[in-house]
């Protein structure tokens, strides 16, 4: 706990620096120009840049800028001011909440469960696969499968994706220290491709053409309408969040993410539209 | 309703910039709301998408209070509601100008339950509310020979189902005992199931190892009781929208306009009011 303090204290303190930075360094720029300040969620800076680039260029008169931090370092900020727009990549919780708070819905991501193509499992529940990721569990005979060890393979500290895993499924806790690291998506499919004992997890935006296996969570498969009505327990809702009076660049911000352009580029980094 | 959905609903009434139209997603519908019956909502939503070419119905939970918040800042189109719309909301809607549809489409049984070994399997409503109230706190009071204390298990403060069975299970203001324990739905449906001696309440499951559901004055927790009011206990599901959302939220809700009596999705079973 303490730890997590600390590391959203730096969060904050990192965000709100470069906020602040940024922030000025526009407005004694380009006097003239609406700026606008979007910042949170590590998993949505791809998304965001993409957003604000696309949004950007058609309006010039705009500067946009896009910072990361974390979902929670980003609602403080918006909270003081100190930026427009907060990008979260969970729900807010009633604590978060109130009613000066509105948050839009962007888009959809989920997070897949991998196996090799010729493992006989095609199911596993979400307290499975939590025991599985934190080393409980070392065997596949313990989930129906064969006599064998279980071979974990995890992305490197960093990665959105073992982000979303460890909040999500491992509940903020850590993966198994035997766990092999890779640092990109590409590499953990092709070292679960290669090995019929290796399980690895896929966000939605980095599957590509590797034969793999996805397996059903609590028996929902990972779809677009199981996705979207939240029934696959492992997905992530992406929103950007604004509080209190809103500007009209945020506001503008906001309805061009959920207007068509906006969901064409969410669709674009392969995520579920929502609008 | 705990602290924070209270600060949330008072507060609402009193921010007139929530007034401004938010930005309208352009053919997706928005839903969001109550715990208690999103299992039964996810359900119909994959079903309609799957038979409405185009059709994306997002659905996330958080609770009546914010899908109620939702539907107000315009973030949402429909509210999943377990109750009543609160009359303060009621007034702020109608301040705005914002006409709501209200369309109940299900309940869902609220039940009481104890070990299997207990020999109770009814309770009087004046009984149940005076177990859960501390006012009878021995099963030998309600006729057990061989029972000892009572072990009541609630739920955690500003829970929807906790609030809910505060107000239909005990009578004439009573409140909580103080000397029941506070647990999570999991843990008090565990609990009960290891001890002969525990009684809690619960959403109605229709597979439940380990556990028995009590009649209430004599009528059981079942389907038709449940959906026509004779079972006294039921959480109501309301779908809240604005009236005139459009074509595409109407044929949402006529979606949940089923002909059989009840429906059992994920061991979960809900009752069909029509």
């Amino acid at each position: 706990m303490r730890l997590q303090r600390r590391l959203l204290l730096a969060s904050l303190g990192t965000l709100g620096i470069a906020a602040s930075a940024t922030g000025w360094w526009w407005r004694h720029q380009r006097p003239h120009a609406a700026s606008l300040l979007v910042a949170g969620a590590n998993a949505m800076l791809d998304l965001n840049r993409a957003l604000a680039t696309e949004f950007a260029r058609t309006r010039p008169m705009v500067d946009v800028a896009v910072e990361q931090g974390g979902s929670l370092a980003g609602l403080i900020a918006l909270q003081r001011g100190a930026i427009d727009v907060a990008a979260m990549s969970r729900e807010l919780s009633e604590a978060e909440d109130s009613p000066r708070t509105r948050s839009y819905l962007v888009a959809k991501n989920d997070i897949a469960i991998a196996v090799h193509p010729q493992s006989p499992l095609r199911n596993l529940s979400a307290e499975q696969v939590r025991a599985i990721f934190m080393g409980q569990i070392t065997e596949w005979q313990a989930v129906g499968g064969p006599a064998a060890p279980i071979r974990v393979v995890s992305r490197a500290p960093g990665s959105s994706s073992r982000q979303f895993l460890q909040e999500l499924v491992l509940q903020g806790e850590d993966f198994t220290l035997q766990a092999l690291e890779v640092g990109s998506a590409k590499e953990m499919a092709q070292e679960i491709a290669a090995d019929p004992l290796a399980i690895g997890y896929v966000a939605l935006k980095d599957r590509d053409a590797t034969p793999l296996t996805y397996l059903s969570i609590d028996g929902v498969p990972a779809t677009r309408t199981t996705v979207l009505s939240a029934r696959y327990r492992f997905t992530q809702p992406l929103y950007l969040v604004v509080y209190g009076d809103v500007g009209p660049t945020a506001q503008s911000f906001i309805d061009f993410a959920l207007g068509a352009e906006g969901q064409a580029i969410v669709a674009s980094q392969h995520l579920f539209p929502v609008a | 309703m705990n602290r924070h959905a209270l600060r949330l609903l008072f507060a609402l009434l009193l921010t007139p910039w929530l007034a401004c139209a938010g930005a309208q997603a352009a053919g997706a519908i928005r839903v969001v709301g109550s715990t208690t019956f999103l299992a039964f909502v996810q359900h119909v939503a994959e079903d309609y998408m799957a038979q409405t070419p185009d059709a994306t119905v997002v659905v996330n939970a958080g609770g009546s209070t914010r899908g109620y918040k939702a539907v107000l800042d315009g973030t949402a189109d429909v509210a999943i509601v377990s109750g009543k719309l609160p009359d303060e909301l009621h007034r702020e809607f109608a301040r705005r100008n914002i006409v709501l549809s209200q369309k109940t489409v299900g309940y869902r049984a609220l039940v009481a339950a104890v070990h299997p070994s207990n020999p109770i399997r009814n309770l009087s409503h004046a009984e149940l509310s005076a177990v859960f109230s501390g006012q009878i706190n021995s099963w030998k009071t309600l006729g057990v020979p061989q029972g000892g204390p009572i072990q009541l298990l609630i739920g955690p403060p500003g829970g929807g189902l906790t609030d809910i069975w505060k107000t239909e299970a005990l009578i004439d203001g009573a409140t909580f005992s103080a000397k029941a324990q506070v647990r999570s739905a999991a843990q008090r449906a565990a609990m009960v199931a290891k001890n002969p001696d525990a009684i809690t309440y619960l959403a109605m499951n229709e597979d439940t190892p380990g556990l028995a559901y009590l009649s209430i004055n004599g009528v059981p927790p079942a389907a038709r009781q449940v959906a026509n009011g004779a079972y006294p206990l039921r959480s109501q599901l309301t779908l809240v929208s604005r009236v005139g959302s459009g074509k595409a939220v109407e044929a949402f809700l006529r979606h949940f306009e089923k002909p059989q009596p009840y429906w059992v999705l994920d061991g979960l079973m809900f009752a069909n009011p029509n």
